[in-house]
């Protein structure tokens, strides 16, 4: 007869947990998409056209919208991504999850990091993630970061902490996704390539903050 | 707790009608009863990791270097069959220290259901079936059954992120000591990060060619193989984390011998079966490795219990 009571315990701590699955509210949008169509065609001295080739910056499948753009400056080009994510809980955002720089053809592709002053502020700097991509056309300097909200993220799993943090109990979490890139000249020191992204990354940073202060 | 014993009076006859006396008795367990339990509680858990299961099911046929996923729940079962004797023959205490287990195992399904973190709440299942069989069963049942619990541990996929950061890593890792063994085989091999340049044709070493999830598959191989035969606990631990390094050794022969035929008979060496399924040349490769390993390791065992 004693059986019954631990058997009982563990359905009903079971079935609690069944309970709290199948009564959570699904997981709503929560970024205003204005902000990925607030990257202006001219930052500063950069003035952009439409599109991007996937060589450069991969699209990935499980965005919902973007905006893709080529900027030029003289005789330098860059090449800017917003991508808005939702649905943040679907399991086939994770086979996309490093849809973030070219992966094929690809030889080499080096970890640097990126300290920036994102707010205008040298008081609070981000580090952001970049990467050297070794491809054959060429080498590529890629940096991003992840936003939810109108919060920078450079680290992924501090963002992805946060994500988690935010889909149990906000039951919301879209989330932004830019992505910069330029060409790195064999002979040109990473540094100036850097300065350049540095430079990019506060303008488009400064526009997306003016959209969601709305 | 004790859960499943019935405590009764029996009747201890000595001989003499005189000294027939009554006793307390060892608490007999209605194991049956236990045991039925324990089914109706594994299939409830099984309903309520349904969807994680599925999803786990739906990654292993997806990608080919999860599908070793498939075997491992058969393996643990067959784990559990070879020890079918000594589990009847058991006692069946339940303890309470199982539901800790139970409630931490929930907790995780819920975070990781609910913030989108499958591993999380792909863990929780193997911990969750052991605080099940300790709470309803006790620490014999479950020191018994712990390693074809833990088994399922490894059909569980690494979180996505770690596993590209560890399958680049592991790309590189397998390049530069290809391109090392090329130079002193006297191939003049160039290498650039995940490529080789070989004078005839360039070769990249791929997310399919890296060791990575060839280690996977092998150490739920040499985790099962160590299972199989009676030996010493550090021979067993021994022989399943021998395996990882069985299949890495294995997967750079592999890329060698690929390099090699490349340079000396071309595109052939590529675009063959052999190449196509070279996840399943490493496979076999280290089952043998593992048996001669093992046969090596055998010696030293003997000679100690001898």
């Amino acid at each position: 007869m004693r059986i019954g009571l631990p058997l009982g315990v563990i359905l009903l701590v079971l079935a609690a947990g069944a309970g709290i699955l199948h009564t959570v509210p699904p997981v709503k949008g929560a970024v205003n998409p204005a902000a990925v169509f607030a990257l202006p065609v001219t930052l500063g001295a950069w003035s952009g056209t439409d599109g991007i080739s996937e060589w450069i910056l991969p699209l990935d499948p499980s965005e919902q919208t973007s905006v893709r753009r080529t900027y030029r400056n003289g005789t330098h080009v860059a090449w800017i991504s917003v991508s808005q994510f939702g649905v943040q809980n679907d399991e086939a955002r994770r086979a996309s999850i490093n849809k973030i720089y070219p992966i094929q053809n690809v030889s080499l592709i080096e970890k640097l990091s990126l300290t920036v002053s994102l707010t205008g502020s040298p008081a609070s700097p981000v580090t952001l993630p970049a990467v050297v991509v070794h491809q054959d056309l060429g080498r590529l300097l890629v940096t991003y970061w992840h936003q939810i909200g109108n919060d920078v993220y450079g680290g992924e799993y501090r963002y992805r902490l946060t994500l988690m943090r935010d889909l149990i109990f906000k039951r919301r979490a879209d989330t932004l996704l830019v992505r910069i890139a330029t060409s790195a000249a064999p002979g040109r020191p990473v540094a100036d390539e850097l300065a350049v992204l540095s430079d990019l990354a506060t303008s488009v940073r400064a526009a997306l903050s003016t959209e969601f202060r709305k | 707790m004790n859960g499943v014993a019935t405590r009764e009076k029996v009747i201890v006859d000595t001989g003499t009608p005189a000294e027939v006396v009554r006793v307390d008795a060892v608490p007999r367990v209605d194991t049956r009863r236990a045991w039925l339990a324990l089914g109706v509680a594994v299939v409830a858990v099984l309903g309520l990791y349904a969807p994680v299961i599925a999803g786990m099911a739906a990654e292993w046929s997806e990608f080919p270097s999860l599908s070793h996923g498939f075997a491992i729940p058969f393996i643990s079962a067959y784990l559990l069959w070879s020890r079918r004797h000594l589990l009847a023959e058991a006692p069946v205490q339940g303890s309470i220290i199982g539901l800790p287990l139970i409630v931490l195992a929930v907790s995780m399904l819920l975070v990781g259901s609910l913030g989108a973190e499958p591993f999380l709440a792909r863990f929780s299942l193997p911990i969750i079936l052991m605080g099940t069989v300790l709470f309803l069963m006790g620490t014999r049942v479950a020191r018994l059954s712990r390693m074809a619990i833990a088994y399922l541990a490894l059909m569980i996929p690494l979180p996505y992120l770690t596993l590209n950061a560890i399958t680049y890593r592991s790309r590189l890792f397998d390049a530069g000591a290809t391109a090392t063994a090329l130079g002193w085989l006297g191939v003049p091999v160039l290498r650039e990060g995940v490529m080789l340049q070989l004078p005839n044709m360039r070769l990249m070493v791929a997310d399919d060619c890296s060791s990575i999830p060839a280690i996977a598959a092998l150490l739920a191989l040499g985790a099962a193989y160590a299972q199989l035969q009676a030996r010493p606990t550090w021979a067993r631990v021994v022989l399943t984390l021998a395996a990882a390094p069985l299949g890495l050794f294995s997967n750079i022969v592999r890329i060698i011998l690929t390099s090699l035929g490349a340079y000396y008979l071309g595109p052939i060496a590529i675009n063959n079966v052999i190449h196509k399924f070279g996840g399943t040349t490493v496979f076999l490769a280290t089952v043998v490795l593992l048996v001669v390993f093992d046969s090596v390791l055998s010696r030293f065992y003997t000679k100690a219990q001898s």
